[in-house]
């Protein structure tokens, strides 16, 4: 048991260490920014007021995708971020407002997404929905 | 194989080890390559606390990494198996708590790699290799004590 004590400690100390080597040095080290929950979001009134300048950016899996979406939604999710950035270029026009949805409020997903767009783009004009797809349906708006 | 150093059970217990470390290798890099989107992977759980998440997104790639080269490299098998292990366990825990409130995420340990259909095989998987490190550990422990009696 002392031996495994010990060796773990050592691997802890050595990650400490490479930790943080990785924050001062790795060029895509995380920055402290804590997450603010109202960060980017949209009710669907307030997206609704906007209507003919978005583009969705469906970040759900490519099954619940492919089931319904919102009409003209591009996929764009973490399992394929390559290629959902590659479908978003095709058809973005620097105009158009990206808004992000999920299945509902539970998930997740759409803030991560909207996040990393944010990023990646260098872009802060983009947005998730409150609710995402479950009150776009409750809305019973068209679905593609 | 009379006389030999080497049991067959010795032998499949170093291979289950490498196994093992090469999983938290390639899990380790991937998280390695981009920090903050593993982070952004984490911020995705609203129940982790953001301190938390910021400290892990740094130093747990280290850890699966060290762990592994620990592993694979037979230097410091037990100190990686018990590390492996409490990793496993408490992503296990934390699983749960994401399905009981219903988050859907993923969480980064794979990348774009390996998604796993539902976040019950995802447990499964990882109840599994639990069982593999627990084993390895005991296993490398007798053999650990044998040696020192002789």
């Amino acid at each position: 048991m002392v031996t495994t004590i010990r060796q773990a400690v050592l691997i802890a100390l050595l990650s400490l260490v490479a930790g943080l080597l990785t924050m001062a040095f790795h060029p895509l080290s995380p920055k402290w920014q804590p997450w603010n929950p109202e960060e980017g979001a949209l009710s669907l009134e307030e997206v609704l007021a906007i209507a003919d300048t978005v583009l969705w950016i469906d970040a759900r899996t490519d099954d619940e995708f492919i089931a319904g979406h919102i009409p003209g939604a591009i996929l764009v999710n973490e399992d394929d971020w390559e290629g959902g950035l590659g479908r978003l270029f095709e058809v973005w026009e620097p105009d158009q407002v990206l808004i992000v949805y999920c299945g509902a409020e539970s998930c997740m997903s759409s803030r991560v997404v909207m996040r990393r767009l944010r990023e990646d783009l260098q872009d802060e004009n983009i947005y998730y929905l409150e609710g995402g797809w479950s009150v776009w349906q409750a809305a019973g708006l068209p679905v593609e | 194989m009379a006389g030999s150093r080497f049991t067959r059970g010795m032998i499949i217990g170093r291979i289950f080890e490498v196994l093992i470390g090469l999983i938290f290798w390639v899990s380790g890099l991937i998280k390695l390559r981009d920090p903050s989107l593993f982070l952004a992977d984490m911020e995705a759980f609203p129940f982790l606390p953001y301190p938390i998440a910021f400290a892990t997104a740094l130093f747990l790639p280290w850890l699966e990494l060290i762990s592994a080269v620990g592993l694979i490299s037979g230097r410091l098998v037990r100190g990686s198996l018990a590390i492996l292990g409490l990793l496993t366990a408490a992503f296990i825990g934390f699983l749960a708590i994401a399905r009981l409130l219903e988050i859907e995420a993923s969480c980064g340990c794979f990348g774009e790699w390996l998604v796993f259909p539902s976040l019950e095989t995802h447990i499964a998987f990882n109840a599994l290799m639990l069982g593999v490190i627990v084993v390895l550990h005991r296993k490398r422990q007798e053999r650990d004590q044998q040696c020192s009696s002789r």
